[in-house]
């Protein structure tokens, strides 16, 4: 059981001050999506009839990119819809057109997602493959991955390993059929050289971006485990809107329901506690393991 | 499918068939069950699907691990023998026709 160093637990509180920043409704997030679709369906058309270089939309894209999927984070979370239960099609249909920028898939990702969250940092975490260095994580696994976005076959067997049920299943093969039919839509019209540089190299840079400040960052070195210290909280100067409150991503660890753009007041409220906690308060470097823990995890060692 | 019985707060009896893999905390909201809130969506951090299973049933579900536990220690309702959080509850065909009384207070 977690609890300060007087012994007392304080989850109840923690919720409680996280359920006073969980809006009804997540207007922001849906201001988001639309914003972000719509730049980006207008930074093509823009490029297409060449009122701005394709180095611009390509720019302008990469930065769609790597902040849509914070829609799509939401939308996994049912956070855009958040009390409002018989609003849930919202979560769905803008979780849908986000991840179709980003070739992903809702209902694969969603239980993929919550299992990392059941299980961060330990081995069976769908996210371990980045328990790396920066550097091992850039160059070797993130591309790994990225390549198996477009992998069926490795879709399908995480569909059965996080037991996406059937429904799901079907609806992430539609998905993703969607997507594989936009593309060789677009490669059969003469589009190739378009979807190169305006879709999938900015998809490439701001996924890679987003993914090591998501993913990598807030949970390095990925090995420990525990309510207060599988994730860190990362603050420095202009990180709450360049990393659109990831900086804070142990509290959505904490609190999933906070959505994104509380995180910075829901950790503002609970900062005594959390620090009573142990919980890591570092820059948007993660400090070194061992100033934090006294001990060397082996690997393999049992958790 | 998966025969699941839902014990709502008022005592109303609700018979959902539930697709094998699905939580019963997702079958009961997709269902329009009502007493479950479900505040983090199934990730096991809110403590708002609090259940309690049928007694016969309990022996049947993986046993609560640690952030269940942990969680289970800030529910609102009283913690029991047989409590639960139904998001952590995977149908499977041993527990085909379960009964899981939903605890009555959430949040």
């Amino acid at each position: 059981m977690a609890a300060t160093a007087a012994g007392k637990s304080t989850i109840r509180e923690e919720i409680k001050v996280g359920r006073t920043n969980t809006p009804a409704f997540a207007w922001p997030t849906v201001v988001l999506a639309l914003v972000l679709l719509a730049t980006f369906a207008a930074s093509v058309w823009l490029a297409l009839r060449g009122s701005i270089s394709y180095l611009a939309s390509a720019c302008i894209n990469g930065v769609v990119i790597y902040s849509i999927y914070t829609v799509v984070h939401e939308a996994v979370h049912n956070n855009i819809s958040s009390h409002r239960h018989d609003l849930r099609w919202v979560d769905s249909v803008l979780g849908h057109m986000s991840c179709f920028l980003l070739w992903q898939f809702m209902d694969h990702h969603r239980e993929s997602h919550l299992e990392h969250h059941k299980h961060t940092n330990e081995d069976s975490d769908p996210d371990i493959n980045a328990r790396a260095t920066l550097a091992g994580y850039l160059f070797v696994r993130l591309p790994v991955a990225l390549l198996n976005y477009f992998n069926p076959y490795v879709l399908y067997q995480e569909c059965k390993r996080f037991d996406v049920p059937r429904d799901g299943i079907r609806r992430t093969f539609i998905a993703f059929g969607l997507n594989t039919a936009v593309l060789a839509g677009l490669l059969v019209a003469g589009y190739g050289y378009e979807v190169l540089v305006l879709w999938f190299i900015p998809w490439w840079i701001g996924q890679s971006i987003m993914l090591t400040l998501f993913t990598w960052s807030p949970h390095h070195d990925h090995w420990e485990t525990g309510r207060y210290r599988n994730s860190r909280i990362s603050e420095f100067p202009g990180a709450n809107w360049l990393l659109l409150g990831q900086g804070y991503h142990l509290i959505h660890h904490m609190m999933p329901a906070v959505p994104w753009y509380r995180y910075k007041r829901t950790f503002d409220q609970l900062r005594p506690i959390l620090r009573d906690n142990g919980v890591r308060i570092e820059g948007l470097q993660p400090m070194d393991p061992g100033t934090y823990r006294s001990e060397p995890v082996q690997q393999g060692a049992a958790r | 499918m998966i025969t699941v019985r839902y014990i709502e707060p008022d005592l109303t009896e609700r018979v959902v068939q539930v697709q094998p893999g699905q939580t019963l905390m997702q079958a009961a909201v997709n269902n329009r069950v009502r007493g479950i809130v479900a505040e983090c969506g199934g990730a096991c951090m809110c403590a708002t699907c609090h259940v309690y299973v049928e007694e016969s049933h309990v022996d049947r579900l993986k046993a609560v691990d640690a952030t269940e536990d942990e969680m289970l220690e800030a529910v609102e309702s009283e913690r029991q023998d047989n409590s639960r959080l139904s998001c952590q509850i995977k149908a499977t065909p041993e527990i085909d026709g379960i009964v899981v009384r939903i605890a009555p207070v959430q949040v």
